[in-house]
């Protein structure tokens, strides 16, 4: 696959006033478009004003610009491999979605595939396609209008990561309105931990697993023996208060994931597998309980936690091609391309 | 009475006579003395005592005619009597005159009583109407008379009947009981000397026993006397209590008693009992204690008797089951001396009329004595028996469908505001006015099961499935519900009364949920029970109203195609079954072939296209593409169209726009820049469709529109140092589509002289074009709009299917679903609602985030197949079919219109 090269450099070209996002309309829009043509990038990059106040404004306006050669058009077809990736960092929810259809129903008979149509030959591989779109996130990723929240907002194009905005989506003047979700009743956290243990995931740690002293996600993929691979990845961040168990008088915080008291707390992480020109993003979330020393959970306790995940067990036999991506997402924190083999 | 023996005559100078009066026993001939005899006449002679010989001897005395006395003894005086008589005597002869003295006739009154138990009048004759024969309890009759046990003297006076004690009778000279009769006053000898015994009846009118007696007059006569002591019989006014109980219309419904007035002029309804699903009416025997019964009643029994003027009850041990016990019911009178008797009365044929069953007590005994017959209505209630004979919902009623017949009955509850409304019709077998009866809708026992709804509820729409979730599809809000009551926490159900054909109906409210299978069910309203009865249910669906066929909540819709002569699709077979599966029928109206002509003026550019400038390998006839810039001119001349069909609702009807391509303006391509070789110049691929004319605005961008300095379109050649070096403009003539290219966004540039001619040094072109996207369809109301693709027809049925659900709210945006659904759990929000089964559900409040029940445990679920309203295109398992989640959402959806 083609890498990206230098896409930063279009930066100068989507950097707008924030008010300006609202008026990107056709002819700006095509201004842009010829302005990054000019541009020697090649990659994706995402744009976005740092605040939108949808008392004030209709949708959440993202900028897209790519600039990608014949090969890379050849490869991977443009239209149906962009994901638009948008983490609520208020709940940790992770939601991904067809990013041109702004919400819309792409005919995936009449998609554009990869590697369809004429190959390119010399002269079209040398060929440059720059294009800069303007996305409504809020229609794109089914984001409610209450309540506001913040958002980090990525494009994936398959095996391409474009650089991450963060939106704070607002009502009106006032500030922060929108309520932390509630913590986890102890039932439920105990409901979480069963089901994690009986899922296709561990948070054992294992030999040698590293200790993250700062926030931060490293993930790898590592053989196995029988021929297959797992998922490792160790992850610290602050907690979500929707990651923290209500304090419940008396109750011994778990000390081991096995254990089958309440949880001390979980960090939610999510994995996302993208194929090649399909539509369908298989996701698995997973709320690991977190190994705790100490007591309960609370929210903004930094906590690390680390998961193994044997690829063979998910999304299950032959769902990961050749040709298929894994992203991990966790909170702000997002690593990938895993490649499928 | 006196006797002559014999004259003797004398020759008597003196003409006297020797007189001697011999008094002998008349039967006998002895000679009794302790007697006086006294003679009057010619002279008073005596009283002269008859000797032990009998004789009482005068000695000579004057001839003549004398009277004879003969007076008894004191001793004797009530034992015999000689009667007074004459002799003669003429002198010179002595006379004896033989006077026989005979014994004293005893006159004896007499009574005799077919029962020693007279019943006590319940007087419920009283409730009867005026027209109506009087029931009343049957009298007790005794035979009354005088005996005496000597022919003479003949005993002429009367004597007097009494009634002592606690209870009390009237008596009655005649059975049909109109005469009564003053005891008072005496009967009178006639009356009681007759040939045939004086018969008189006794009604009771106070409970309690009481000695009924005759006395006698004093004969004041000779040779009579009254017997030692007067007649009686020690007899008793027995009260039959019985209590008869009915259900009461209170809510809930609780048996209550029924009053006199009630058993008479209301009467007990009863349903003929059909596979013991009826009720039976409680009938309690009051207890007898034995000191109620007079002496003499042993063997005596209290009989429970039918009068069926038409129609018949049964009576039973008990509630359910028990026993039959045979009518007349005969129970001896020790059964009910030590606790009253239950008893279950059972309509088992219809009345006629009402009240044409009555139920009496009366009493009976063996045969003995006085002939008698058993004596009844000591106490009654009268029964009607009902048979609901028929139940149909009204629109089946005269000629029922086939459908109907087989159970596959559909009502279309959208099809007007008053859709969900079904009228059940009830008859009955005899043509009584005034029943009331109660109709219900029965929801059969598999609503919410795959076998009615074709899918089960998924765990996902059930409280089990999570601890946050808060609802089940049983707590659907009763807004969707069926109605066929006034509130839904009353027992009964809603009620109607019988007209004088004996039938009745009642508007219901079917549910608004597709698939719901109910069956109408009548019942009267002294069977409460039937009130609970559940299809399938064990406690409460084993006696069961009389029910209907069944009753099946569906929907109806049209649709009809539009098209261009190019396409060949003329049916969506695969929707109508998709929606046939959610409870709709889909019905298609003939398609309309559209012409350039017909079109309205602002979509003639931009709507018909040869088939291969929009579909690669296509051919010349004219297909559609429709977009958001011709859809509205099209969807306004909706008459012509999609002209109207007869029976069909323009609302329920999807006007289907069937284009080859539904493309929208997608503004200006990505700008691509290639370097040629060649003019033509080699097939350049854009970044979308491209068409002449294209769809709106114009085909080619020339210059940036904010810097006109600058090419958007158009060709040049770069110098050494990277400026360029020549170039030029390229406009919409300079643009071929031609149709041999390799695919809808192919296009190729005649490059003018300029550029050609140099083709040697490098020349680039850039093109920024007007470009078309396809989307998969997209619905405004009852217009939609679908692709069809010749390659792949069942794509086309998912488009028809995708957008007919648009147009039925799918997937409904909380608060738009049916009134009581919970937010749907895969809502998800883009260009339209969608839902995104099998991802996560998202909008369930849940802060935290659940595992893809797709995926959980590793296993790719069997079931792993997008919803048809799918939010990122069809895939092909979603096999034209809404998820088991939509589909529990559409269920319920009013469908009162497209859109």
């Amino acid at each position: 696959m083609e890498p990206q090269d230098n896409p930063q450099l279009v930066d100068p070209v989507l950097d707008l006033p924030a008010a300006a996002f609202a008026s990107v309309d056709e002819d700006r829009r095509a201004s842009l478009m010829i302005r990054a043509a000019n541009v020697p990038f090649h990659g994706i990059r995402v744009s976005a004003p740092h605040r939108v106040d949808l008392d004030a404004a209709d949708d959440l306006p993202l900028l897209y610009a790519r600039k990608t050669n014949g090969v890379r058009d050849w490869q991977v077809s443009f239209r149906p491999n962009s994901t638009l990736l948008g983490v609520d960092l208020v709940s940790g929810i992770v939601r991904t979605r067809w990013a041109l259809g702004n919400g819309g129903v792409p005919d995936p008979r009449r998609i554009d595939r990869s590697r369809s149509g004429l190959e390119p030959d010399e002269l079209a591989r040398e060929g440059t396609n720059t294009e800069v779109l303007r996305l409504n996130a809020l229609e794109v990723l089914g984001l409610p209008r209450d309540p506001p929240g913040r958002y980090a907002l990525t494009v994936i194009h398959h095996d391409w990561l474009s650089n991450t905005v963060v939106v704070e989506v607002s009502r009106g003047s006032s500030e922060a309105s929108r309520l932390p979700p509630a913590p986890l009743e102890p039932e439920t956290a105990r409901a979480f931990a069963d089901r994690f243990r009986r899922g296709p995931a561990g948070s054992q740690p294992w030999e040698d697993a590293p200790t993250l002293e700062r926030e931060g996600l490293e993930a790898s993929l590592v053989p196995t023996a029988e021929g297959g691979r797992v998922l490792r990845a160790v992850i610290r961040r602050p907690a979500l208060s929707c990651e923290c168990v209500r304090a419940q008088p008396g109750a011994r915080a778990v000390a081991h994931p096995d254990d089958p008291g309440t949880p001390a707390g979980f960090l939610q992480v999510s994995l996302v597998l993208v194929r090649l020109d399909e539509l369908r993003r298989p996701q698995l979330n997973l709320m690991i309980p977190v190994v705790v020393v100490g007591g309960p959970v609370s929210p903004g306790d930094s906590v690390e936690a680390h998961l193994q995940l044997d690829l063979s067990a998910w999304p299950g036999p032959g769902a990961i091609r050749d040709d298929a991506r894994i992203y991990l997402i966790s909170g702000g924190l997002l690593a990938g391309p895993f490649p499928g083999s | 009475m006196s006797q002559t023996v014999e004259q003797v005559v004398q020759p008597c100078p003196l003409h006297q006579s020797d007189v001697v009066v011999s008094v002998v026993q008349d039967d006998t001939s002895a000679a009794l003395g302790e007697f006086q005899v006294t003679l009057s006449g010619q002279s008073s002679q005596g009283p002269i005592p008859t000797t032990g010989g009998g004789f009482a001897n005068f000695g000579r005395i004057a001839a003549g005619t004398y009277t004879v006395k003969v007076a008894a003894s004191l001793a004797k005086k009530d034992e015999l009597v000689v009667a007074e008589g004459q002799f003669t005597t003429t002198g010179g002869h002595p006379y004896l005159d033989e006077r026989r003295a005979t014994g004293l006739v005893t006159v004896t009154p007499k009574l005799a009583a077919e029962f020693t138990t007279v019943l006590l009048e319940p007087g419920l004759h009283a409730h009867q109407e005026s027209t109506e024969t009087k029931v009343k309890a049957h009298a007790t009759y005794v035979k009354v008379w005088v005996e005496q046990d000597g022919a003479s003297p003949k005993y002429s006076k009367g004597a007097t009947l009494s009634v002592t004690g606690t209870g009390r009778v009237d008596v009655y000279s005649d059975s049909a009981l109109s005469v009564k009769v003053d005891l008072t006053t005496p009967l009178t000898n006639a009356q009681l000397t007759g040939a045939d015994k004086l018969e008189l009846y006794l009604v009771g009118t106070t409970a309690g026993s009481f000695t009924l007696a005759l006395t006698a007059e004093d004969p004041a006569a000779p040779g009579l006397k009254l017997a030692a002591t007067p007649a009686s019989l020690d007899m008793g006014v027995l009260a039959l209590g019985l209590k008869l109980h009915q259900w009461d219309a209170a809510n809930p419904p609780a048996p209550a008693e029924m009053t006199a007035e009630e058993r008479v002029k209301q009467g007990r309804l009863l349903h003929a009992q059909a596979t013991k699903n009826n009720g039976r009416a409680k009938l309690e025997l009051s207890q007898i204690t034995a000191d109620k019964w007079p002496a003499g009643s042993d063997g005596y029994e209290v009989v429970l008797n039918a009068t069926n003027a038409s129609g018949e009850v049964e009576v039973w041990s008990a509630e359910t089951d028990g026993a039959l016990r045979a009518l007349p019911l005969k129970l001896p009178k020790a059964d009910l001396e030590a606790a009253p008797v239950t008893l279950w009365v059972e309509g088992k044929t219809a009345t006629t009329d009402f009240r044409h069953v009555r139920l009496d007590l009366g009493i009976d005994r063996p045969t003995a004595g006085l002939a008698h017959t058993p004596k009844r209505n000591g106490n009654w209630a009268r029964f009607t028996v009902i048979q609901i004979e028929k139940v149909a919902p009204k629109s089946q009623w005269d000629t029922p469908s086939d459908a109907y017949t087989n159970d596959r009955l559909r009502l279309y509850i959208n099809l007007a505001d008053d859709g969900r409304e079904c009228t059940v019709k009830a008859k009955l077998s005899q043509k009584l006015k005034g029943v009331k009866l109660h109709f219900m809708l029965a929801p059969d026992k598999d609503n919410g099961k795959a076998a009615n709804y074709g899918k089960d509820v998924p765990a996902v729409l059930k409280r089990a499935s999570s601890p946050t979730d808060t609802w089940i599809w049983d707590d659907i809000n009763a807004a969707a519900k069926h109605v066929d009551k006034a509130d839904p926490g009353h027992v009964w159900h809603k009620s109607a009364v019988t007209d004088a054909e004996g039938e009745a109906e009642c508007v219901l409210k079917l549910s608004q949920i597709g698939r719901d299978v109910f069956r109408g069910g009548v019942y009267c309203d002294q069977d409460p029970h039937l009130a609970g009865y559940k299809d399938g249910d064990v406690t409460h669906g084993a006696r069961k109203p009389v029910l209907s066929k069944k009753l099946i909540v569906w929907r109806k819709l049209w649709y009809q195609l539009s098209k261009g002569k190019g396409t060949v699709v003329d049916a969506a077979a695969d929707a109508v079954a998709a929606y046939a599966a959610v409870g709709v029928d889909l019905i298609k109206s003939p398609s309309y072939v559209l012409d350039t002509k017909q079109l309205p003026m602002e979509a003639r550019n931009g709507t018909l296209y040869p088939e291969w400038m929009v579909s690669q390998g296509g051919g010349d006839e004219k297909v559609a593409v429709v977009g958001g810039h011709n859809w509205k001119p099209i969807r306004d001349g909706e008459a012509t169209f999609f002209p109207a069909q007869k029976g069909e609702v323009r609302a329920l009807k999807a006007h289907i726009l069937v284009c080859a391509h539904q493309w929208d303006p997608a503004g200006w391509s990505a700008l691509k820049q290639v370097r040629v070789t060649k003019n033509p110049t080699e097939w350049i691929e854009m970044s979308g469709n491209v068409v002449s004319p294209p769809l709106s605005g114009g085909l080619v961008l020339g210059r940036d529109p904010t810097n006109r300095s600058v090419l958007a379109t158009g060709w040049k050649i770069m110098g050494r140092g990277g400026e360029i070096a020549a170039g030029g403009q390229l406009t919409e003539k300079d643009i071929e589509i031609a149709k041999d290219r390799p695919g809808t966004k192919y296009v190729r540039v005649n490059l003018p002289t300029a550029a050609a001619s140099r083709l040697r040094d490098g020349v680039f072109v850039m093109l920024t074009l007007g470009v078309a996207n396809n989307y998969l369809g997209e619905s405004k109301g009852r217009h939609i709009l679908a692709v069809f693709d010749p390659s792949d027809p069942a794509d086309f049925q998912n488009t028809v299917i995708h957008e007919i659900g648009h147009s039925l709210h799918q997937t409904p945006k909380p608060p738009a679903q049916p009134t009581g659904m919970p937010d749907h759990p895969y809502w998800n929000e883009g260009m339209g609602t969608h839902c995104s089964y099998p991802e996560v559900p998202t909008n369930r409040g849940d802060p935290t985030i659940d595992q893809d029940p797709e995926y959980s445990n590793g296993a790719p679920s069997s079931t792993w197949a997008a919803c048809v309203m799918y939010s990122t295109g069809a895939v092909p398992l979603a096999g034209h079919r809404f998820c088991q989640v939509c589909h529990h959402y559409l269920l319920p959806e009013a469908m009162r219109t497209l859109g």
